[in-house]
């Protein structure tokens, strides 16, 4: 298992934790506790919380690096894409194209 | 000999448009896609801007009901810790937005050259060939094809031409780059993914804040708010934002696998609706977000 999967398998387990913790019925019993458990639950759904922002940001982090490893790639062919575009503009090589099919059309006709 | 001249010279033509029409059946898909791309981008900023507002909203409210249970320093430490978080998560998914902006140019840039519309210079240059050729041949003035003047059938030919000479240049960019572009879309789909499940743990908390605090103040003996049964439909439904990460992510992965399918030529009209159908679906979903944020 590679390091993104242990990543992104904790931060699962981080976010179902949290959402447990934070339903109306983990409120229910974070609220019937007894003042010292209900201040320890406070304090764990508060690590749990930032743990899982900390696990989060590093995720993102990772993937925004590899995204930016990618940047050059996009940006050569983005410019490739523009200068086919402006070769297009130029138009040599349709205009021979089609300057070949009426050449031929040219040498046809005389004879219909 | 004259039948079978004519026939062959119509044959010629037959042949070129035939495969003309296949280039252009090919720029279409690869235009087809690149708008896709272009959607799925737009759509998705608004995935990730949705992102940050809900992680730091679902940070303050936690924050909040904390508080009472927290003495001055713990108070302190908590948020400052939660600002440095919070600060780094706007950051990396700032990144990522900013990233995005480059894909879209890439997309919108295969747009541009994909247009088959995009054919009038073209046209009028290859009439200026043609009033040329017939200054030298004054019988081409007057030559037909079939019922059809010479003349009038040069923007016929012109349009399957370009598109030949783009679906090339298309080709060749794909030969060049198709492996950076699937990775790209594959790096996509997994930042989306993460995306979409820190997204929708912080929205199905806020929800969890807005159901308890309607149980709470319905067991109280105190009146309940005049909007307490209006807000209990709103916070019983699916919020947007929960769909919208799991069809940014789904589209990111469509996008990929049609942009395989473009590179292998097996790319057909029901990829293509399929395509359109998720990017529509995102964008609906981005729309109705932007209109929950008004």
């Amino acid at each position: 298992m590679d390091a993104s999967s242990i990543y992104s398998q904790t931060l699962s387990q981080l976010d179902a934790t949290e959402l447990s913790m934070t339903s109306p019925q983990g409120d229910a019993l974070i609220q019937a506790a007894s003042p010292s458990d209900h201040q320890k639950a406070v304090q764990v759904l508060l690590d749990v919380h930032q743990a899982r922002l900390a696990l989060g940001n590093a995720t993102l982090q990772s993937i925004a690096d590899k995204l930016k490893a990618n940047e050059q790639a996009i940006v050569a062919g983005t410019a490739a894409v523009k200068r086919a575009l402006s070769g297009l503009n130029d138009l040599t090589q349709i205009l021979n194209t089609v300057s070949s099919l009426i050449k031929v059309v040219a040498q046809i006709v005389p004879m219909v | 000999m004259r039948p079978c001249k004519r026939f062959g010279a119509a044959f010629a033509v037959a042949v070129l448009l035939a495969i003309t029409g296949c280039a252009t059946a090919r720029l279409n898909r690869f235009n087809t896609f690149s708008q896709a791309g272009v959607a799925y981008v737009a759509a998705s900023q608004t995935v990730i801007q949705n992102a940050g507002t809900a992680a730091v909203n679902t940070d303050s409210a936690l924050l909040l009901r904390s508080r009472p249970n927290l003495d001055q320093s713990q108070r302190t430490a908590r948020l400052t810790a939660s600002n440095t978080l919070l600060k780094q998560r706007l950051q990396v998914l700032q990144l990522i937005s900013v990233h995005g902006k480059l894909l879209q140019a890439y997309f919108e840039a295969l747009s541009s050259l994909s247009d088959a519309k995009a054919t009038n210079s073209a046209g009028t240059a290859a009439q200026g060939v043609y009033d040329s050729l017939a200054k030298m041949s004054p019988d081409l003035k007057n030559a037909k094809m079939g019922a059809t003047s010479v003349s009038s059938f040069i923007p016929t030919v012109t349009a399957p031409v370009v598109a030949t000479f783009k679906v090339h240049a298309l080709n060749e960019e794909l030969k060049v780059r198709s492996k950076d572009i699937a990775n790209e879309l594959a790096l996509q789909e997994a930042a989306f993914s993460a995306i979409e499940a820190e997204l929708k743990t912080d929205t199905q908390e806020q929800q969890n804040f807005s159901e308890t605090d309607s149980i709470n103040q319905f067991a109280a003996e105190k009146p309940l708010p005049a909007e307490w049964a209006s807000q209990r439909l709103t916070l019983l439904s699916t919020p947007a934002a929960v769909a919208s990460a799991d069809a940014a992510s789904k589209a990111a992965a469509h996008l990929r696998s049609a942009f395989t399918a473009l590179v292998e030529n097996r790319l057909d009209s029901a990829d293509l609706e399929s395509l359109i159908s998720d990017m529509s679906n995102l964008l609906t979903i981005a729309q109705s977000i932007e209109g929950a944020e008004k």
